[in-house]
C-alpha cells in the first residue's frame, strides 16, 4: 500500500503539472480561420510589435463558430481573425462574439464597413470566382466557362469541384450568390444540373483550388485569392469568375465575449488593422492574397480586384443570418447533394 | 541430528482445526461441513478420489480459499478471516511453482526478502535449508536447470525456510515418476518427523497416503468418510467407499449369525463386536483368502488366473458373484482357468461393514 | 499494506497503516488543497476556497474532511477487523458522497482537493470492501478494482452516456426530434430520393426478387434439401435486397455500412490466402509476411489515402502517368475501399494465421482417414473449423472500416460516411446534438458487431498469434495454388511498396503530377511548426503510454486472477473503449468534459487521458494473454511466501510477463502517435498534434508538407518497432508480431 501512496502523489503532481501556464500577462488565443502560412506569420509579427505571445489554432471559419459555441461558458480564445463574414455574424447575434470599435475604423473601407453594419470588423475582402486548370480544359476541348450557366456544361462532367455549403463559407457564398442572382427555384435548378458535374463537393473553401491545381478537377469553385495562392505555388492554374455577377466574402475580425485575456485580445485586433501587419498578408510567408481592409494598406499586386469583376450587391446581412442561411443549405443538402450523378 | 535440526528451524508445530467447514462453488457444494483436528506434529493425510473436496480442504487452510461457512483454527487462533500470508502456513504444490525467473537461491530466499531480512541472515539460513533438504551447491541454477526430484526439494527447502507452524503438500509428487516417487515420500516423512512440523498433505494415491501418514483423513463428495490410521482404514473401513478406496476389497453380500457369518453357502466362526445379527455385507481383503481344490468354503469357479511373481491372482465366479482374490500358497501349483475351487477366508482380512 | 500492519498474527488491536495513511492523505488533502479552479487552467484556483477556507461556509467540504479523519482514526481503533472494515467502508462512501456533493453543488471545475478526496475516498472505500470481507482480497487488489472501476466509470462509460444524452435531450428537454430530423436527412440515409423519377425501393424489391430467386435455385440444386435452401433463400432475400437497397440509396449509412461489407469481405479472403501462404508456401516470400503485417499498425492515418492520390487520382502515377487514365473514380468509396483493404488485410490475416494452423491438422486427418470427396471434406472439415475465424476476422475488419475517419475524409470525395459526419455535423454544421446522433448510429453498429464478435467467438479471441510456423511438418500448398497465390502477394507488396515509396518521393516532389523536380522545400518548410507538432505528439503520446499500459495491464490481471462482484462488467467496459469509433469518443469527451466540475477540454491533459483510456484495451489483452499463461501456483506460491498482492505483483508477475508489457507500451504509444479520429475534437492551440496537423496541411494543399511529416513519423515509428523487437529478442521474449490482435 506503499506503493499506492506513493503512485497517488505522484499522479496529484503529474496530474496537474502540464498547466503550467497560467493566464499568463502576455499572451492572446487566436482562432485564426485563413490559411496556416498567414497564421503562422501573425504568431511571428504579433511579438515582435508588441513583445505579447500569440497562440492560434487554425479553423475554418464553420468550425471555428462551432468552437466558440462549444466553449461559450469558457471561452478559450481571445479573438477570431479571419473567416467569412457569415459565421462572424451568426456570432455576434448569438452573443459569442462582441462588436468592439477599434481606433483604425475610419480607415477602413467604408463599403466593407457598411455592408457588414458593425456586426464585426471587416479584415479583408476576397472575390468569388473558380480557378480553371487550362491544361485538362484543352485536353478535353472545353472552352473556359465565362457564366455560372456554362457550370452545367456536359463536357465537364466529373471535372467540378465546389465546396459543401454545409461546411464551408465559400460554399454557402456560392449558393446565397445564385440565390441572389437568379432567385431561389433557378438557383437550384441551375445547382442540380451542375451536380452532374460534381467530382466532389469538397469540406473546405480552398479545397477546390487545390484539387484544381492538383489536376483533379478542370474547375474548381473558390475565391479569387486562393487561386492566386496555387498559380504562385506553380500548378497550372488560372482563375476568372461568372460575367453575370459573382459575390464576394468580407473576412472578419471579432473580439471573443469573455475572453480570457481581453485587453490582449484588443491590442491584437488595433494591430491587425494596422497597414504594416495588414500588409503581411501579402508576403512571400503569409501568400494570402485579399483586398485588404484597411484602406491605407497597399493592395497587394497579384490581388485580384473588385473594378476587374462583376460584383453583385450582396447583402451579407439577410443572407448571413442564421434562418436563411439553414433553409438555403438544408434544402440543398436534400435536393442537390443528395441525387445520384 | 534432530537437535540441530530444531536449532535451524524455529517454528512452533501448531494445532489445526476446522469447525463446520463448508465451500460451495455455486451450487456445487465443493467441501461438506468439514470438522476436524489435526494434533500438532503430525502428518495427516487428505486421501480421496479427484474432486472429493480434498484439495479445497487444504486451500482452505491455506487461505487461498475462503470458507462459505465454518470455521479455521491454527493453534488457538481462529484464522478464518486472515489473508494467507498472515498464516504462518506454508505450501508445496502439486508442479513445485518454482519461478522460473529466479535461481534456486532467489527462489528460497524469495519469503526472506518479501520480509527485508538482512542479507547475511538470508545467505546463512538459505544454506541451511539447501543441507537439509541435501542439496547444497545447487544455489545458482535456474528450475529449469534441475531434475524433478531436484525441484521438488527447492519447493520444500522454500517453504522450510519460513518456519511455518503448518506446512501443507498439494499432491507433491505426481509430477514423479514412480520410483523416484517412493524415495522422495520417504524423505519427506522422515524430515517431517524429525523437524516435527504439524504437516496436511492431499494425495488421490492411497498407496502414498498409507506410506507417509500418522492419521489418513478419506473424503468423498465433500464429506468426510473416515478419520484413522493407515492401519485403522485397512482394517475396519467404516464404508464400503473406504474399502473400496484403500486396497482392494470384496464387498459380499453376508448374513450375521451367533458367532459366525454366512456368505452363500459358506458359514464360518467370526465375531465383530457391535454388529446385530440379520444381513450384512463383509468386506474379504483378496490376499485374506485361500483358494482350495475342495474342502469347506465358498464353492466357485476359476475365471481368470494371472502368475504376478509372489501371488497368483484370480478371479472366482462363486453364488455371491465375482471374487477377487490374491493367493500367495497357490503360487508354486497354480489353478486352472475353468476349474472348480473352494474359497476358504482369514478372519485378519474380513470386516463386517455398517449398513449402508 | 494491510497485509503487513497485520503480519504477525492476532487480528484486532493492530494499527492498520492503510487506512491512517488514507484517511491522512484524504483529510489533509480535503483541508489544504484548493476545492475549486478558476476556469480551465489546471493550477489557476479560486482563492480562498481550501477546505481549511470552506470548513465553515459548506458543509459537504467539512464532512469530507470528518470522514477523512475517521476514517484515520479508525486504522488505530481497537476493533475486530471486519468492523473496521464496515466503518471505513461507511467513511469511505459517505465522504465520497460529501465530495460529489460539494462539487457538483458548486458547479465550477474541480480543484486538487476533490480529486485526491474521490481518489482517498475510493482507496478507503476498497480498504473497507477488503477487510470487510466484500471482496476476497487484500486491500491493495481492493484498492485497485475501485479505482479501475471507476476510471472506466467516468472515461469511457459516462462519455458515451453524455453521448446518448445530447441525442436526446436538447436545451435540457427530453425529446426525439433531432434524432427523427436526422434520421430523415438525406446526410444520414436516403433509399427513395423523391428528387428522382425512379422509386429506389421499388427498383431494389425487383432485383433483390431476382437474386432471391437465383440463389434459391441454387442452393436447392446443391444441397437438395429443403431446409439449407429456405435458410439461403431467407438470408439472400434479406441480406441481398437490403444491400441492393442501400446501394441504390444515398446517405452516410449507405456509404458506411456499403464500404463495411466490400472491405470485410475482400481484407477476409485476402487475409486467408495469405495466411495459407504464410503457413505453409515453400517460397521464401513468406519471410515478408512480419513486416507487411506490422505496417499498417505503424502507419498514420492519412499515408495510405494520401498514397491513393498521389497513385491513382486524376494526375496518379499508376492511372496518368502510366495508364494515360483520366478519372476520378478513385476519389470516393472506391478510393477509400482501396485504402482500408490495404490496412486491414494484416489485421484479418494475423487473425487467420492460427485458423490455418488448425487446418493443417484436420486436413492431415481427413486425408489420412477417409479419401473423403473434397466437397464433402470441405463441408464437414474445413468450413466448420474456418467459420469462427473468417467471421472474426470479418467482424473486426468491419468495425475498423466503419470506425475509420482518416481515409474517409482524405478520399472520401466529399461523400458523407458516420465516421466523419459526427465530426462534420459538430464542427461544419455547429450541431452536437446531430453529431451526437450520428455518433450513436455508429455506436450502435459497431457495438453489435463488437457484441456479435463477443459473444460468438467470445475468449478465442484473445488467441495470441505466433508468427511461428507451426511444429511438425507442414504440409505444403499444392504448387499451383503456392504460385498463384504467392504472386497476388507479391502484387500486394509492390503496391505497398509503391504507396509509401510515392508518400516518401511526394514529399522531396516540387509538384506532383506536374513537375517532379526534387527539391527539399517541404522538409525546411516543416520546421518550426511541423517538428514542434512532433515533439508534441510524443512527449503527449509517451506520457500517455505509461498510464494506459499500467491501467490496461492492472485490469487485465484483476479480470484473470480475481472474482469479484462486476468483474465481467469491468472487462466489457474496458473493451468497449476498443468497440467504440474514435469520432464517438471525441464527441462523448467534448460532450461530458467541457463544462462543470469535469472541465477539462482545452488542456493537455484531457488528449492524455483520451490516449490512455482509448489505447488500455492494447494493454489489457496483452495482459489478459500473458498472464493467462502463467501458472496461477506461481502467486499463491508468492502469498504463501508472505508476500501481499503488490510484492507478488512487483516480482513474480510482471517479470514474467515483461515482454508482453514492453509491446503493451510500445503499442499504446505507436497508437497514441497515430491516432486522429478522437483527439481531433480535443487539440488546441497548445496542443497540436501530428496527425491533426498531417490534416490541415492536406487541406491547406500543401500535399507535399503532409507526405513530409507522415514520413517523419513512418520513420520514427518503425524504428521504434525495430528497437522493440531486438529488445524482446534479448529478454528471450515474445516477438511483436506475437501480439495479441483485435483490430490491432
Amino acid at each position: 500500500m506503499r506503493y499506492l501512496t506513493i503512485a497517488v502523489l505522484i499522479a496529484a503532481v503529474a496530474g496537474f503539472a502540464p498547466a503550467q501556464a497560467g493566464p499568463a500577462p502576455g499572451r492572446v488565443v487566436v482562432l485564426c480561420s485563413p490559411n496556416v502560412e498567414w497564421c503562422d506569420t501573425i504568431k511571428a509579427a504579433f511579438p515582435r510589435a508588441t513583445g505579447i505571445a500569440l497562440d492560434f489554432i487554425r479553423l475554418s471559419s464553420g468550425e471555428a463558430l462551432a468552437r466558440l459555441r462549444a466553449e461559450r461558458a469558457n471561452p478559450v480564445f481571445d479573438v477570431w481573425f479571419g473567416g467569412t463574414g457569415d459565421p462572424h455574424i451568426v456570432a455576434n447575434e448569438e452573443g459569442l462574439t462582441e462588436f468592439y470599435r477599434p481606433r483604425a475604423w475610419n480607415d477602413i473601407r467604408p463599403e466593407l464597413r457598411e455592408a457588414v453594419a458593425g456586426k464585426y470588423i471587416p479584415l479583408y475582402a476576397g472575390i468569388l470566382g473558380w480557378a480553371v486548370n487550362g491544361s485538362l480544359l484543352r485536353e478535353k476541348g472545353i472552352p473556359e466557362p465565362r457564366r455560372w450557366e456554362d457550370l452545367a456544361d456536359p463536357r465537364l462532367r466529373g471535372l467540378v469541384a465546389y465546396p459543401n455549403p454545409n461546411t464551408s463559407g465559400t460554399g454557402y457564398t456560392m449558393l446565397a450568390t445564385l440565390v441572389q442572382l437568379f432567385g431561389e427555384e433557378k438557383a437550384f435548378d441551375l445547382l442540380k444540373r451542375i451536380h452532374r458535374n460534381v467530382a466532389q463537393y469538397t469540406r473546405g473553401g480552398a479545397d477546390p483550388g487545390v484539387l484544381t491545381g492538383r489536376g483533379e478537377v478542370a474547375l474548381g469553385v473558390t475565391f479569387l485569392h486562393d487561386a492566386v495562392l496555387q498559380i504562385l505555388s506553380g500548378f497550372p492554374v488560372t482563375y476568372g469568375s461568372a460575367r453575370d455577377g459573382t459575390g464576394y466574402e468580407i473576412g472578419g475580425l471579432s473580439l471573443v465575449k469573455g475572453a480570457p485575456n481581453r485587453a490582449n485580445g484588443i491590442a491584437f485586433i488595433e494591430w491587425a488593422l494596422t497597414p504594416e501587419a495588414q500588409a503581411l498578408a501579402a508576403s512571400d510567408t503569409a501568400k494570402s492574397y485579399q483586398i485588404p481592409s484597411n484602406s491605407k494598406t497597399p493592395v497587394p499586386k497579384v490581388a485580384p480586384r473588385f473594378q476587374d469583376f462583376v460584383v453583385i450587391k450582396y447583402d451579407f446581412l439577410k443572407y448571413g443570418s442564421r434562418a436563411v442561411r439553414d433553409g438555403l443549405v438544408n434544402r440543398w443538402t436534400r435536393e442537390v447533394f443528395s441525387l445520384p450523378k | 541430528m534432530a537437535v540441530r535440526l530444531r536449532e535451524v528451524l524455529h517454528g512452533e508445530a501448531a494445532r489445526v482445526r476446522l469447525e463446520g467447514v463448508t465451500k460451495r462453488f455455486g451450487p456445487v457444494v465443493a467441501v461438506d461441513d468439514v470438522t476436524l483436528e489435526i494434533a500438532p506434529g503430525t502428518l495427516v493425510t487428505l486421501l480421496g478420489p479427484s474432486g472429493c473436496g480434498k484439495t479445497t480442504t487444504l486451500r482452505i487452510i491455506a487461505g487461498l480459499e475462503h470458507p462459505s461457512g465454518g470455521r479455521v483454527f491454527i493453534g488457538d487462533e481462529d484464522v478464518t478471516p486472515l489473508p494467507a500470508a498472515n498464516r504462518s502456513v506454508t505450501m508445496v504444490f502439486q508442479a513445485y511453482a518454482l519461478f522460473p525467473h529466479l535461481t534456486v537461491f532467489e527462489n528460497v530466499a524469495y519469503g526472506l526478502r518479501v520480509q527485508r531480512r538482512p542479507e547475511e541472515e538470508i545467505r546463512r539460513r538459505v544454506g541451511e535449508v539447501m543441507d537439509l533438504v541435501g542439496l547444497p551447491g545447487l544455489e545458482q541454477r535456474y528450475p529449469a536447470q534441475l531434475s524433478g526430484g531436484q525441484q521438488q526439494r527447492v519447493a520444500l527447502a522454500r517453504a522450510l525456510i519460513m518456519e511455518p507452524r503448518v506446512l501443507l503438500f498439494d499432491e507433491p509428487l505426481s509430477n514423479l515418476d514412480a520410483k523416484l516417487r517412493r524415495r522422495v515420500r520417504a524423505d519427506i516423512r522422515a524430515l517431517q518427523r524429525q523437524l516435527g512440523i504439524t504437516s496436511v498433505y492431499v494425495t488421490h494415491d492411497q498407496a502414498e497416503a498409507l506410506a507417509i501418514s500418522d492419521v489418513v483423513v478419506v473424503m468423498h463428495q465433500g464429506r468426510i468418510e473416515q478419520i484413522g490410521t493407515p492401519v485403522d482404514l485397512y482394517r475396519r473401513p467404516a464404508s464400503r467407499f473406504v474399502a473400496d478406496f484403500i486396497g482392494e476389497a470384496n464387498l459380499l453380500p453376508a448374513v450375521v449369525e451367533e458367532g459366525a457369518v454366512r456368505v452363500g453357502s459358506y458359514r464360518f466362526a467370526y465375531r465383530q463386536d457391535g454388529v446385530a445379527p440379520g444381513p450384512a455385507t463383509l468386506m474379504v481383503r483378496p490376499e485374506a483368502i485361500r483358494v482350495l481344490r475342495d474342502g469347506e468354503g465358498l464353492p466357485g469357479r476359476i475365471r481368470s488366473a494371472f502368475f504376478m511373481g509372489t501371488y497368483a491372482d484370480y478371479i472366482v465366479e462363486t453364488e455371491v458373484g465375482e471374487v477377487s482374490v490374491a493367493d500367495a500358497q497357490s503360487v508354486e501349483a497354480m489353478h486352472g482357468v475353468g476349474q472348480t475351487v473352494t474359497l476358504q477366508f482369514a478372519p485378519s482380512g474380513l470386516y463386517l461393514l455398517p449398513p449402508a | 499494506m494491510s497485509g503487513v500492519a497485520l503480519a504477525p498474527a492476532r487480528p484486532a488491536a493492530r494499527v492498520s497503516a492503510t487506512l491512517v495513511a488514507w484517511g491522512a492523505v484524504t483529510c489533509l488533502g480535503a483541508l489544504l488543497l484548493p476545492w475549486a479552479r478558476a476556469g480551465r487552467d489546471l493550477v489557476a484556483f479560486v482563492p480562498q476556497t481550501t477546505g481549511l477556507d470552506l470548513l465553515g461556509r459548506d458543509w459537504p467540504v467539512a464532512a469530507a474532511v470528518v470522514c477523512g479523519a475517521l476514517a484515520g482514526m479508525l486504522g488505530g481503533a481497537p476493533l475486530p477487523l471486519f468492523l473496521r472494515g464496515r466503518l471505513a467502508l461507511a467513511a469511505g462512501g459517505l465522504g465520497l458522497l460529501a465530495t460529489v456533493v460539494s462539487v457538483a453543488s458548486r458547479g465550477a471545475p474541480m480543484g486538487p482537493a476533490p480529486v485526491v478526496g474521490v481518489l482517498g475516498f475510493l482507496a478507503l472505500v476498497g480498504i473497507g470492501l477488503a477487510l470487510g470481507g466484500y471482496i476476497r482480497a487484500d486491500a491493495f487488489i481492493s484498492v485497485c478494482i475501485v479505482w479501475s472501476a471507476a476510471f472506466v466509470l467516468i472515461f469511457i462509460l459516462y462519455p458515451l452516456l453524455a453521448v446518448l444524452q445530447a441525442s436526446i435531450v436538447v436545451g435540457g428537454r427530453f425529446t426525439l426530434d433531432v434524432v427523427r430530423e436526422t434520421a430523415r436527412s438525406p446526410l444520414f440515409l436516403l433509399i427513395d430520393n423523391p428528387n428522382t423519377p425512379q422509386n429506389e425501393w421499388h427498383q431494389a424489391l425487383r432485383a433483390g426478387a431476382l437474386l432471391t430467386a437465383a440463389a434459391a435455385l441454387v442452393a436447392l440444386a446443391l444441397t437438395r434439401k429443403a431446409r439449407p435452401t429456405l435458410l439461403w433463400t431467407a438470408g439472400t432475400a434479406v441480406l441481398g435486397t437490403g444491400l441492393i437497397a442501400l446501394y441504390l440509396g444515398f446517405g452516410a449509412v449507405r456509404n458506411s455500412v456499403l464500404l463495411a461489407a466490400v472491405v470485410g469481405v475482400i481484407s477476409t479472403g485476402l487475409g486467408f490466402l495469405f495466411a495459407l501462404l504464410a503457413e505453409r508456401s515453400r517460397l521464401p516470400t513468406r519471410r515478408l509476411f512480419g513486416p507487411v503485417s506490422i505496417l499498417p499498425i505503424i502507419t498514420p492515418p492519412f499515408v495510405l489515402g494520401l498514397a491513393v492520390i498521389y497513385l491513382f487520382g486524376r494526375r496518379g502515377f499508376v492511372t496518368h502517368q502510366v495508364l494515360g487514365l483520366s478519372t476520378t473514380v478513385f476519389f470516393g468509396p472506391l478510393g477509400v475501399a482501396l485504402a482500408q483493404v490495404l490496412a486491414y488485410t494484416p489485421i484479418a490475416f494475423l487473425i487467420l494465421q492460427g485458423v490455418v494452423r488448425a487446418l493443417d491438422v484436420a486436413l492431415e486427418e481427413a486425408a489420412e482417414t477417409l479419401g473423403a470427396d473434397r466437397w464433402h471434406t470441405l463441408r464437414t472439415v474445413i468450413w466448420p473449423l474456418a467459420r469462427p475465424g473468417l467471421a472474426n476476422a470479418f467482424l473486426l475488419v468491419a468495425i475498423e472500416s466503419l470506425a475509420d475517419f482518416g481515409n474517409p475524409i482524405i478520399v472520401g470525395g466529399g461523400k458523407p460516411y458516420l465516421a466523419t459526419e459526427v465530426f462534420f455535423s459538430l464542427v461544419g454544421r455547429y450541431n452536437p446534438n446531430e453529431a451526437a446522433v450520428f455518433g450513436l448510429a455508429l455506436l450502435a453498429m459497431t457495438l453489435t458487431i463488437f457484441l456479435l464478435q463477443y459473444w460468438w467467438i467470445g475468449r478465442a479471441s484473445y488467441v495470441t498469434v505466433t508468427g511461428r510456423p507451426s511444429q511438425g511438418v507442414v504440409r505444403p500448398l499444392p504448387p499451383a495454388l503456392d504460385y498463384g497465390v504467392t504472386a497476388i502477394f507479391v502484387v500486394w507488396v509492390l503496391v505497398i511498396v509503391a504507396l509509401y515509396g510515392s508518400v516518401a518521393v511526394g514529399s522531396v516532389t516540387k509538384l506532383w503530377g506536374f513537375d517532379y523536380t526534387l527539391t527539399l522545400y517541404n522538409w525546411e518548410k516543416l520546421s518550426p511548426t511541423g517538428w514542434q507538432v512532433f515533439r508534441n505528439t510524443l512527449t503527449l503520446a509517451s506520457i500517455a503510454a505509461i498510464p494506459s499500459t499500467v491501467v490496461g495491464f492492472l485490469i487485465g490481471y484483476l479480470v484473470t486472477r480475481y472474482a469479484f462482484p462486476g468483474r465481467g462488467a469491468l472487462e466489457f467496459s474496458s473493451m468497449l473503449s476498443f468497440a467504440t469509433p474514435g469520432t464517438v469518443m471525441g464527441i462523448g469527451y467534448i460532450l461530458a468534459f467541457n463544462q462543470g466540475p469535469l472541465l477539462l477540454t482545452g488542456t493537455e491533459l484531457i488528449i492524455i487521458l483520451a490516449f490512455v483510456f482509448r489505447n488500455m484495451p492494447v494493454a489489457l489483452r496483452a495482459g489478459v494473454a500473458a498472464v493467462l499463461q502463467i501458472d496461477r501456483s506461481l502467486e499463491e506460491a508468492s502469498t504463501m511466501l508472505r508476500a501481499g498482492s503488490p510484492v507478488t505483483l512487483r516480482r513474480i508477475v510482471v517479470p514474467l510477463v515483461r515482454g508482453a508489457i514492453l509491446a503493451g507500451l510500445v503499442f499504446s504509444f505507436v497508437r497514441a502517435m497515430t491516432a486522429i479520429s478522437q483527439v481531433i475534437f480535443l487539440v488546441t492551440p497548445r496542443t497540436s498534434l501530428a496527425t491533426t496537423q498531417i490534416l490541415s496541411y492536406v487541406n491547406y494543399g500543401t500535399v507535399g508538407l503532409a507526405a513530409a511529416l507522415s514520413w517523419v513519423l513512418v520513420v520514427f515509428m518503425s524504428l521504434v518497432i525495430v528497437a522493440l523487437y531486438l529488445v524482446n529478442q534479448r529478454l528471450g521474449g515474445r516477438r511483436p508480431g506475437e501480439m495479441p490482435t483485435l483490430a490491432a
